[in-house]
């Protein structure tokens, strides 16, 4: 593949992976053929023992363990289509935060669930593109994902224009899914059972080449999000008496995003900086602002090394509090760290080892997040996969 | 703040842009340039970050389920 076709294929590879943002394939179908796989183990820190509610005799203060297995294969089907197939599976086990409750001294210590909870999840995911001209794209994708108590069903459609001389790119996305959520012990704990959430997304994006050594590109995203949307393993302490209700959320849900990415090649050093920005906002007053700033350092022609620190900052849902001193009006209750206030750092770093046909890597994440919530979680991650190209 | 944000992105976007000839492209063309390097290193961090906080990306509502409260 000459120099010429190569910029534009790695253009039209990179935006399209960024979801909605650019598809372009300027130059039309490539003939190379990838496969990858990667593992990953997540770990949740313990709950310290100084955040834990120690009353309950079945909770546990060990969190997730997660063992993660994924696939993607991506290659042409004819001279103007591309399949790209993805699936994984996950198999987990630990306790889960269940609710909030107040010690003698009014300090807020998390509940947790046994640590027998046990779950598989797996995931598949179909794409195809369409490659009418030069300049124009059509995307067809379909996913399931199923686990325990838990499927999803969801489709896609999209299309993208480049311009002439391939500078920029629009992508208009429009995609829906239908989830069931069947939770387990749902007669013994009073937990809901076959309840549907409906989703529909729209997204409009815009990416170009700013100069021959920089890329950017641009995208705001709407979803709707309606039907069940609480989580049915959680309670909220309801009232002085410390009596539970469960967690109960508004049945309807609008979300706004904002997408900014540019990708800079720095000569002098060979390397690549990334940089990332979402601004995120919703219907239930959550607003957030997530940075991310990778370096992607050759240091030799085979060897790289990736140090990547992610920023995130999130506001709190309106009905969210850590406990209710008296019943609310509208109902809603929930006490779920992820609806509370609070911020989240993350450092990873990576190590990509290139050969002949494709690429090794393993990668390493911390994230820590700070707020006034005791379940917030800390974790860690582990990973390490190959890629490889083939004609 | 968030829209004029949004229209300097715009402004950069479009009058910001050189005219790159297409053999001034081989920098973009490495892989370290593109958006994702690592289609699945991406799938799994919105996967994770989504059940751990109460924001998602525009693309992350296909697949479901959250595998872990």
């Amino acid at each position: 593949m000459g120099e010429k076709c190569k910029a534009l294929a790695a253009l039209t590879a990179a935006a399209m992976e960024l979801g909605v943002v650019g598809s372009v394939r300027a130059s039309g179908l490539e003939d190379t053929k990838r496969v990858s796989y990667k593992y990953t183990q997540y770990r949740e820190a313990d709950l310290p023992v100084s955040k834990f509610h120690t009353e309950n005799r079945l909770s546990s203060r060990s969190r997730y363990e997660i063992d993660i297995h994924q696939f993607l294969y991506q290659g042409p089907i004819s001279r103007s289509t591309e399949l790209k197939v993805s699936a994984s599976t996950e198999t987990m086990s630990g306790a889960s935060p269940w609710y909030v409750a107040r010690s003698s001294e009014g300090i807020p210590l998390q509940v947790m669930s046994g640590a027998t909870i046990s779950d598989s999840r797996t995931d598949l995911e179909l794409a195809l593109r369409n490659y009418t001209t030069a300049t124009r794209e059509y995307i067809y994708s379909f996913s399931y994902s199923t686990e325990n108590d838990y499927s999803s069903l969801g489709l896609g459609y999209g299309f993208s224009k480049s311009s002439e001389n391939q500078l920029h790119t629009i992508d208009l996305m429009a995609n829906g899914a239908i989830d069931q959520v069947d939770a387990t012990e749902a007669d013994v704990y009073d937990r809901k059972d076959g309840e549907i959430k409906r989703s529909i997304g729209l997204s409009f994006g815009f990416s170009s080449i700013i100069h021959q050594n920089l890329l950017m590109s641009s995208s705001i995203n709407y979803v709707l999000y309606s039907g069940y949307l609480s989580d049915p393993y959680k309670l909220a302490e309801v009232g002085e008496e410390g009596d539970t209700l469960p967690d109960s959320r508004p049945d309807n849900k609008n979300q706004f995003s904002w997408e900014l990415s540019a990708r800079r090649y720095l000569p002098t050093r060979d390397s690549a900086l990334h940089l990332d920005y979402r601004f995120y906002q919703n219907s239930w007053e959550v607003e957030s602002h997530t940075f991310e700033l990778g370096w992607y350092f050759n240091l030799t022609s085979n060897w790289q090394i990736v140090p990547k620190v992610r920023y995130y900052s999130q506001t709190n849902a309106a009905f969210y509090q850590l406990f209710y001193t008296s019943t609310r009006a509208d109902g809603y209750y929930s006490s779920d760290y992820r609806l509370s206030e609070f911020d989240a750092v993350s450092f990873k770093l990576k190590v990509n080892r290139k050969v002949d046909f494709g690429v090794f890597n393993i990668a390493l994440e911390q994230y820590n997040s700070d707020g006034s919530h005791p379940g917030l979680v800390e974790f860690n991650r582990l990973s390490v996969g190959f890629a490889l190209e083939f004609e | 703040m968030q829209l004029k944000c949004m229209l300097l992105c715009v402004l950069v976007f479009t009058i910001g842009c050189e005219s790159v000839k297409p053999w001034q492209r081989g920098n973009l063309a490495r892989p370290e340039m593109s958006f994702a390097p690592d289609p699945l290193e991406r799938a799994l961090d919105e996967h994770i970050y989504f059940s751990k906080e109460a924001s998602s990306s525009g693309s992350a509502i296909s697949g479901g389920g959250c595998g872990c409260n």
